[in-house]
């Protein structure tokens, strides 16, 4: 009983971590809300993010064309903070590696990290076992050039060059690498899409890419493209932005009244 | 039981971990260590199966495609020869000699052709003729030319237009990216820790 009396103890006295714990637990609250109210149907209305419209298209084309899309994932490592983002490029892939596997097409996904390698491989073979060609997969559509950005930069801009590709989608934790390889196709015939979270990142995939998004509408990949039950985190992280809207401006309010120190 | 344990075993490491976050308690602190050192360790292994798909990659261009054949040998070759000196001599100055004169130099000049990339993409995003571009345009240019050695004698009133803008629109959006990419992790972190996404299944 001791222990769990210090836990709460040592819970108890820090003001942040009651403040973190509340915001958790209210996250946590309209997530299950939400998300029960996704999985039975219910819509959202969503705005239209045109990089993920691009996606749905791009992969109809590639199925009529026969030519690959590139899904590059990132440098992105599980364990860390970019773990998030690496999942997304994850999620991503996901999508296009289903679609190409029903028409039993060939698809390119790269990646910095061998974590997500390995989670790649297990989601294009199963991609490919539900649609009846378990056979077909190689692992040579999933490709790792080394943890160095750079490194990987060169080892993906050379796989996607050196074959035609419909597309190059650059989903996941990328730095200044993703300049490199969104410059290096440039040549290409090759729509480039994709986008980061981190606010370095943003401007130089802004300025590469032809549809870029942003921030957090990278965390909005799956809801937009083939899983339902995103859409119920999605409104969940539109609720808490409004909640802290509202904090902001009233904390402006209050201090501007001197009631904050 | 195939995809119940996994799950079974993703919730509770999470819990774990999370739980350590909020009560810095020394019994749950040193279980989430271990849980902390065991991915370490996982992703230390998954190195090793990128290095497996390097070679196997590179290996059957070697030996079944024509074009690209001697890019591949050459890269299974210092591949090999790098992992066979650190393997034989760690630390020992031959090693040192490979990341000196080969890996560094060639990271260098990777780091270098972005300087060529950033005029490139810029000069094609300004191009564009919307007022998002305009915006962008002026703004760069002012910090640019602020940023010079004369920047101060063509007005007095550019360093603090320049600090203004950095302060400011830049400042509040760049909060507000990083305030909506925090509450993206943690939905994304929840959708894991509540199996709503599982993708180690």
């Amino acid at each position: 009983m001791q222990p769990l009396i210090d836990a709460i103890e040592s819970l108890l006295s820090s003001s942040l971590n009651i403040t973190a714990l509340a915001v958790l637990s209210l996250f946590c609250l309209l997530f299950v809300v939400f998300t029960g109210r996704a999985k039975r149907g219910r819509r959202f209305p969503v705005r239209a993010i045109p990089a993920y419209k691009s996606i749905h298209q791009l992969v109809s084309r590639s199925l009529e064309s026969g030519q690959p899309i590139h899904v590059g994932m990132g440098s992105g490592r599980v364990g860390t903070e970019a773990m998030s983002e690496a999942l997304m490029g994850l999620t991503v892939f996901d999508y296009v590696a289903r679609h190409a596997a029903a028409y039993d097409q060939a698809v390119l996904g790269t990646t910095a990290d061998g974590t997500i390698l390995s989670a790649a491989q297990g989601v294009l073979q199963r991609a490919r076992e539900e649609a009846g060609f378990a056979e077909r997969y190689a692992g040579n559509e999933l490709r790792f050039y080394g943890p160095d950005p750079l490194v990987y930069a060169a080892g993906t801009a050379g796989a996607i060059t050196r074959d035609q590709h419909l597309a190059n989608i650059l989903v996941g934790r990328f730095g200044h690498e993703g300049l490199w390889i969104g410059e290096a196709a440039q040549g290409q015939d090759m729509v480039q899409l994709g986008g980061a979270a981190a606010p370095g990142a943003i401007a130089l995939m802004q300025a590469t890419l032809d549809e870029c998004v942003i921030g957090e509408e990278v965390f909005a990949a799956g809801a937009y493209l083939h899983r339902r039950s995103h859409l119920g985190s999605l409104a969940t992280q539109d609720t808490m932005r409004i909640l802290a809207i509202l904090a902001i401006i009233a904390s402006v309010v209050m201090a501007s009244l001197g009631y904050l120190g | 039981m195939k995809k119940i344990l996994p799950m079974a075993a993703a919730i509770l490491c999470g819990l774990f971990v999370l739980t350590d976050f909020f009560v810095p308690h020394p019994s749950i602190g040193a279980v989430a260590a271990v849980l902390v050192e065991g991915a370490t360790i996982l992703a230390a292994f998954a190195l090793f199966l990128g290095v497996v798909n390097l070679l196997s990659v590179h290996g059957r261009r070697v030996a079944r495609e024509a074009r690209g054949r001697g890019l591949g040998v050459v890269l299974i070759a210092s591949l090999l020869a790098t992992l066979a000196i650190g393997v034989a001599l760690p630390g020992s100055a031959a090693l040192n000699w490979v990341f000196d004169y080969v890996y560094y130099p060639l990271q260098a000049t990777m780091a270098a052709l972005l300087a060529f990339f950033v005029v490139s993409a810029a000069y094609r995003a300004f191009r564009v003729r919307t007022a998002q571009a305009a915006i962008m345009l002026v703004s760069s240019l002012l910090v640019i030319a602020t940023q010079l050695p004369f920047g101060q004698a063509i007005s007095p009133y550019l360093p603090i237009a320049r600090d203004w803008i950095l302060t400011v629109p830049v400042t509040a959006g760049m909060r507000g990216i990083v305030l909506g990419t925090a509450l993206g992790t943690m939905a994304t972190a929840l959708r894991i820790l509540l199996t709503v996404d599982r993708p180690y299944v």
